[in-house]
């Protein structure tokens, strides 16, 4: 449950952040998501990796899809690509990238900040 | 172990990040361009127009309606003209901002900061031109004025108020590719538009070539390839217009005026197929009785189109037309009572004056017998990716030493200082403003009186169905032949002292024959004016295609002048081709070459798109002018051929004085034999073309008619293979890249009149836009629409969209 959730904030972080800074801005909200929410680091990387990619992909896949890719089709024949589609992939290839290395990274600040965590045994001798 | 596995995340995730947040090369940064919310996605458009409907502006005074009709042009309704030009400006940059800061940097010479160091040339020689310069005086004049002041200010504040209204998602396409930000605009760059129009039609000369050439060759064979036109064959100010005045007194020719130089590469010039047409008939030979204008100018075809098409409308004002984005004017359009519109006039406004330097320094130069100082400019260039380049112009009283050791001298210690006349301070854009306000011919003239250039053919007609034709502008009085050849800077003499006062001007106010028009000839028959003419250049067959179709066309209708504008004769076929056919040696053609003699010899001289002869014959010409010409291909310094009118005059008097013979052959060519060579070449140039693009030979796909982007990278938002007829030299100018940037009919009817325009292009400049060149496919099938304005004005079914703008509270 904690994942989804998880998933959920850094989703709406990832889709409202960029409206207000700059693109990369989706690594820092799922940075403070997995600072503040915990989580394994593998699920972290995860999380990050399905919402950011969801968002972009969403996004990217909603505007080429309402536009009918006017503009896609003419910026894939720039880069060289035969279908704008693969412009679409790369969007959410790197929206998730992004948004989950952000995340792994929140993830394993928290566990540097937050001593309790450290070890569970330690943990378990104080008390 | 924690602190090693945190560290390398965030080092990965901020190496990510700057690696995809870096441009490469000429690769904008990929994780930007990318974004859905930053990048390119945000460029794409379902609807036309995506303004806010109701927007609140700072300085602005009352509200203001903006309502875009069917082709998104705006009609601005304001209540002041301080809150007209403001939204004209915001619009503007809502459809062209990317392409006003492309004009302001190559007017500026700032392209490179851009675009990179490929632009670096380009940047310096429009330094060295001195058209920042020029843009910075006429600004300083202008802002003098209170009223000019007040509207450039106002539209700066428009662009600008758009500009602070953008988000970084909304900056157009080409900024995020190129990978930099719009900057402020300034009332310098409102500015910009008489620089880079003088800089594209007044600048055509041919000094040094014709320096070289004679030098080369001697005088008498300069004037047999390059003579100067007498201006009897359908001058633009009809022959019987009479010119009843006195002449200012003429300057003496001096004793030994020009000097002796070779230069070997001269600098770009303005494209010799930028020309137009424009014409006008009177209430005598129109159907409905009313003055009927038709222009357009004939320039690249870029995308964005160089046009923008408004409607100005305030208690003052009532104007439709098109203008240079980032100007706030009307350059060719109409209002309730007038209409005009503009064709070049090739007149020579550039001579070069040869500088000798007193020393290596530089720092004074001989004039008159004594040494004067002269001044220094350094013009910093900042270029992307590379270091600054600092580029050191000399000037002296003449205007900028454009070619010296720095620049295109070869080391030859040529300097030569550049006199044009565009650098004197200009008055052209308060003509403009004039224009657009006034109401009838006498108002016009006034207008008139300000334009200082570049040289315009400018035509007119009204509601009361009067027609003219005026070249108004600065012009030097010259004695015969100064300025052909490269002068002598020492030489007071040698120098311009007076002007064509404006009284002494071209002019002709309605004519019997019920039309005026012009197509960049020779303006004038020389034997009537008194004062000397010349331009290197001049049309020869639009001019006389559109005179002998109004000369025979009665009870015209603004169709009709449609038809004329879209018209394909190919005038030079006409005169020329009979006599090429009559010179074959037509007994031993094979079988291609029987099949491309057929369809030359069935074809009645109309450049068509879908017919397949005048491919064969612009393949044949082109292969002829070639070889005839091919001497020129051997020489070593900057040399012009002879033009196609010359060398068409020349083949038919079969006068051609030895050039006939092929350099590479041993044996000694006539003319004849040399169209026969041409013609074989032709077919197998045909042969291989057709084997190579597999589809038949018709002229549109030949031609391949093209508007592409101003960056030429951008492929995919140009529009390739336009299927168009006509080609340079016909009224229907539309060659590979050059052609009508704006076709207008207006119908002067006092009731209210009828206007009809069209242009290659789209009022939006964007490539996402579902509109994005819509216009382009009709212009090419000849098709007009209706302007709303007068009997058409917009009508609420005909709006868009409409935004209401407001003062903020």
């Amino acid at each position: 449950m904690k994942f989804i959730i998880k998933i959920f904030l850094m989703g709406i972080l990832s889709y409202l952040l960029p409206f207000y800074f700059s693109w990369w801005s989706i690594a820092l909200g799922a940075g403070l998501i997995s600072l503040l929410i915990r989580g394994s680091n593998f699920n972290s990387f995860n999380g990050g990796v399905i919402a950011g990619g969801l968002v972009w992909f969403y996004l990217s896949f909603t505007i080429d899809n309402a536009t009918n890719s006017i503009l896609s089709e003419k910026i894939a024949l720039l880069m060289n690509l035969t279908d704008s589609i693969w412009l679409i992939y790369a969007s959410t290839l790197i929206g998730a990238l992004v948004t989950g290395l952000g995340s792994l990274t929140g993830s394993l600040l928290r566990s540097i900040l937050s001593p309790k965590k450290m070890s569970r045994n330690e943990y378990v001798s104080y008390s | 172990m924690k602190f090693i596995g945190f560290f390398l995340s965030l080092f990965v995730t901020a190496s990510l990040i700057t690696l995809l947040n870096m441009p490469f090369d000429n690769i904008p940064p990929i994780g930007k361009l990318l974004s859905p919310h930053q990048g390119f996605w945000q460029n794409s458009e379902k609807e036309p127009i995506s303004l806010d409907k109701f927007i609140e502006l700072i300085e602005l005074k009352e509200s203001v309606t903006v309502q875009f009709d069917e082709l998104l042009i705006p009609h601005i309704n304001a209540k002041n003209n301080e809150d007209l030009y403001m939204t004209q400006g915001y619009v503007t940059a809502y459809h062209r901002l990317w392409q006003m800061d492309f004009y302001a940097r190559v007017v500026m010479g700032r392209l490179s900061e851009v675009v990179g160091i490929k632009a670096l040339e380009y940047d310096r020689l429009q330094r060295r031109l001195g058209l920042k310069d020029m843009t910075l005086k006429l600004h300083d004049e202008l802002m003098k004025d209170v009223y000019y002041a007040s509207i450039i200010s106002s539209y700066t504040n428009g662009v600008n108020t758009y500009i602070a209204s953008l988000s970084q998602g909304d900056y157009p396409i080409e900024f995020k590719l190129l990978d930099y930000e719009p900057e402020k605009w300034t009332t310098v760059k409102t500015c910009m538009a008489y620089a880079l129009l003088a800089s594209t039609l007044s600048r055509s000369e041919a000094d040094i070539e014709h320096t070289n050439f004679r030098k080369m060759f001697g005088e008498n064979l300069f004037n047999v390839l390059f003579p100067e036109p007498d201006g009897t064959s359908a001058p633009v100010i009809p022959k019987d217009t009479p010119f009843d005045f006195e002449p200012v007194s003429q300057p003496q020719k001096p004793e030994k005026f020009e000097v002796q130089h070779i230069v070997n590469e001269s600098i770009s010039k303005q494209n010799p197929l930028n020309g137009s047409n424009n014409f006008a008939i009177d209430s005598t030979k129109s159907k409905s009785g009313h003055a009927i204008l038709a222009n357009e100018p004939d320039l690249e075809l870029t995308a964005p189109s160089i046009w923008y098409a408004s409607h100005l409308t305030s208690p003052d004002i009532n104007v439709m037309g098109v203008t240079v984005p980032g100007t706030p004017v009307i350059l060719i359009g109409f209002n309730d009572s007038i209409s005009w519109g503009v064709t070049n006039s090739p007149r020579d406004q550039v001579d070069w004056f040869s500088v000798t330097f007193k020393d290596a320094s530089r720092k004074e130069y001989l004039y008159n017998n004594q040494w004067f100082k002269t001044e220094q400019i350094l013009e910093e260039i900042v270029i992307k990716n590379a270091d600054n380049f600092i580029d050191t112009i000399i000037r002296v009283h003449h205007g900028p030493i454009v070619y010296d050791r720095d620049y295109l001298s070869n080391h030859e210690k040529v300097n030569l200082a550049m006199r044009w006349i565009a650098h004197d301070e200009s008055t052209t854009f308060k003509a403009l403003f004039n224009f657009n306000k006034a109401n009838n011919y006498d108002e016009f003239v006034e207008g008139l009186r300000f334009f200082s250039g570049p040289p315009q053919n400018i035509i007119y007609s009204d509601t009361k169905g009067n027609i003219a034709l005026n070249l108004p502008g600065k012009f030097p009085i010259k004695f015969p032949g100064q300025g052909k050849f490269i002068l002598d800077g020492s030489d007071p003499d040698s120098e311009w002292k007076k002007y064509i006062p404006f009284e002494h001007r071209l002019e002709r106010y309605n004519h019997p024959q019920g039309f005026l028009s012009s197509a960049n000839q020779f303006p004038v028959d020389r034997t009537t004016y008194p004062y000397y003419v010349y331009s290197h250049r001049f049309e020869n067959y639009r001019n006389r295609r559109v005179n002998d179709r109004l000369i025979t066309m009665q009870n015209i209708e603004p169709e009709d002048l449609m038809s004329l504008q879209n018209d394909n004769f190919n005038y030079i076929a006409s005169e020329i081709l009979p006599y090429l056919l009559s010179q074959l040696d037509t007994l031993s053609l094979n079988e291609d070459q029987n099949k491309f003699f057929d369809e030359l010899q069935n074809w009645d001289y109309f450049n068509h798109p879908n017919l397949k002869a005048p491919t064969n014959f612009e393949l044949w010409s082109d292969i002829l002018w070639d070889q005839l010409w091919d001497e020129f291909d051997t020489m070593s310094f900057a040399v012009n051929k002879p033009d196609i009118y010359t060398t068409s005059q020349l083949i038919l008097s079969d006068s051609l004085v030895g050039f006939s013979d092929r350099l590479s052959t041993p044996e000694k060519e006539t003319t004849s034999d040399l169209i026969n060579y041409a013609f074989d070449i032709a077919v197998d140039s045909l042969n291989e073309w057709l084997s190579i693009n597999g589809k038949n030979h018709s002229w549109n796909e030949f031609k391949g008619t093209e508007v592409n982007h101003l960056i030429s990278s951008f492929t995919s938002f140009n529009s390739k293979n336009i299927s168009i007829g006509g080609n340079h030299n016909i009224v229907n100018a539309a060659s590979k890249h050059h052609g009508p940037s704006w076709r207008m009919v207006v119908e002067m009817d006092p009731q209210g009149i009828n206007a009809y325009g069209v242009y290659p292009g789209s009022q939006t400049g964007n490539p996402g836009n579902p509109m994005y060149g819509h216009m382009i496919t009709p212009w090419a099938e000849g098709k007009y629409y209706n302007l709303k304005f007068g009997q058409n004005k917009l009508l609420v079914g005909d709006i868009l969209y409409e935004i209401q703008l407001t003062p903020q509270e």
